[in-house]
């Protein structure tokens, strides 16, 4: 075989494990809320991005405590095809259409490995959340806000 | 009734013992503070929706949203959820989809044999988990036969290229379809020409466009016959009210919950 294409087949693989491994990436989230606020177990935790959006109940995902918090961990693997991503948490609640709390995750689309992030609350409190955020409309009326309640949720994540 | 095992309402227990064991509670007979109307049980249902053709671009535009959608952020499922996306408009995402979904919910059996699986699609989405069904009918993950509980189909199309749905196999339990009457004359000229199968299997039909089945009304197409309207705007708004109302009735007696 000529070093030319040795070459040749070297390039294509480096760059076909580089694709494999892009897809590859898996983002490993966590939040927290204080254990002195009461925990509703009808709340989902959502990964939503303008493809998909995945949701979990809160009490089926695996839950730690220490003295001041309640923590779950959840792992979500990511397409390098997603435009934009975000974790959003909203409970099932009557009536319906409450605020949803949106946590942005700025990840580019081919996304590298991280360490944890710092904890931080929700972006902003938006009924319909998980539509608007998917379609990237605000199809409903605007209704978001900043003011984000103190004992709210707090995020942190990692990518590997 | 709740499909993981049975609830006797007179009684307000379970006649059997919870499956999750001791980790539940004490009170193996118990349920969620026997309140099964505002929290659920801690095991069996898991749902997948799949949206229909270029959902990502039309349905921020309507006027109900998307009905898939709008039943995905509703429902109430301790098994977990996935929504996806319709594929584009030359029906590039079929597959991929169809296999994404069947691969979720493979994780999902792997884990839980017994987790309830439902589906629900509008458009091309109701032709992919068609497909999805007859996936897991011919290759079920292990210990299981790949059964669904649930198939809530909003006009759905029944083939496409390559790929039949006309048929729902038999480990579908309960298929509900909600149609748009042909005699709307809404985009004649795709595959519609109807479903059948599963255990069993529901079907009505609507004076609605194609769209408007879905949640999208005077979205795609006003349809006509010879020049003259079969359906007026409002008359596509109003009944394809009664499309999401009928589905939701569907999956509420069959058990599904937050509908």
């Amino acid at each position: 075989m000529k070093p030319k294409s040795i070459l040749l087949i070297t390039a294509f693989l480096a760059f076909a494990l580089t694709a494999f491994a892009a897809e590859k990436m898996i983002l490993d989230i966590e939040i927290r809320s204080p254990k002195s606020v009461g925990f509703d177990t009808n709340t989902d935790l959502e990964f939503v991005t303008d493809k998909t959006a995945k949701g979990d109940f809160l009490s089926q995902i695996k839950q730690q405590d220490d003295d001041k918090y309640r923590y779950f961990q959840q792992s979500y693997p990511l397409s390098a095809k997603e435009r934009r991503r975000a974790i959003i948490i909203y409970t099932h609640s009557s009536p319906k259409n409450q605020p949803q709390q949106v946590f942005l995750l700025p990840i580019p689309a081919k996304a590298k490995s991280a360490d944890w992030t710092n904890w931080r609350y929700a972006n902003y409190l938006e009924a319909n959340a998980v539509s608007n955020f998917i379609l990237n409309f605000d199809y409903m009326p605007p209704d978001r806000s900043t003011n984000i309640p103190p004992n709210s949720f707090e995020l942190r994540y990692k990518i590997e | 009734m709740y499909f993981a095992r049975p609830y006797d309402p007179n009684a307000a227990h379970w006649l059997t013992r919870d499956p999750i064991g001791e980790q539940g509670g004490q009170n193996l007979y118990g349920f969620v503070n026997n309140n099964p109307v505002n929290n659920v049980d801690a095991l069996g249902f898991y749902l997948a929706a799949v949206d229909g053709t270029d959902s990502e671009k039309w349905v921020g535009q309507l006027h109900h949203g998307s009905f898939v959608l709008n039943f995905y952020n509703d429902y109430i499922g301790s098994g977990g959820k996935d929504y996806e996306n319709g594929p584009n408009l030359f029906g590039g995402g079929v597959s991929s989809t169809v296999n994404k979904v069947y691969n979720n919910i493979y994780d999902v059996l792997k884990k839980n044999p017994k987790e309830d699986i439902n589906l629900v699609g509008h458009s091309r989405g109701g032709l992919i988990v068609i497909l999805v069904a007859k996936k897991l009918h011919d290759n079920p993950p292990p210990c299981t036969k790949g059964e669904i509980k649930f198939m809530g189909l909003y006009d759905a199309v029944d083939r496409y290229l390559w790929a039949d749905g006309s048929v729902i196999p038999d480990n579908v339990d309960f298929v509900a379809h909600a149609r748009r009457d042909p005699g709307v004359h809404s985009r004649p000229w795709f595959g519609n020409t109807g479903t059948s199968g599963g255990k069993v299997y529901m079907q009505q039909f609507f004076w609605v466009t194609h769209s408007g089945a879905g949640g999208d009304p005077w979205g795609g197409d006003h349809p006509t016959i010879n020049g003259v309207p079969t359906i007026t705007q409002q008359q596509d708004i109003d009944d394809s009210k009664q499309v999401d109302e009928w589905m939701r009735n569907n999956a509420r007696m069959t058990g599904l919950n937050g509908l």
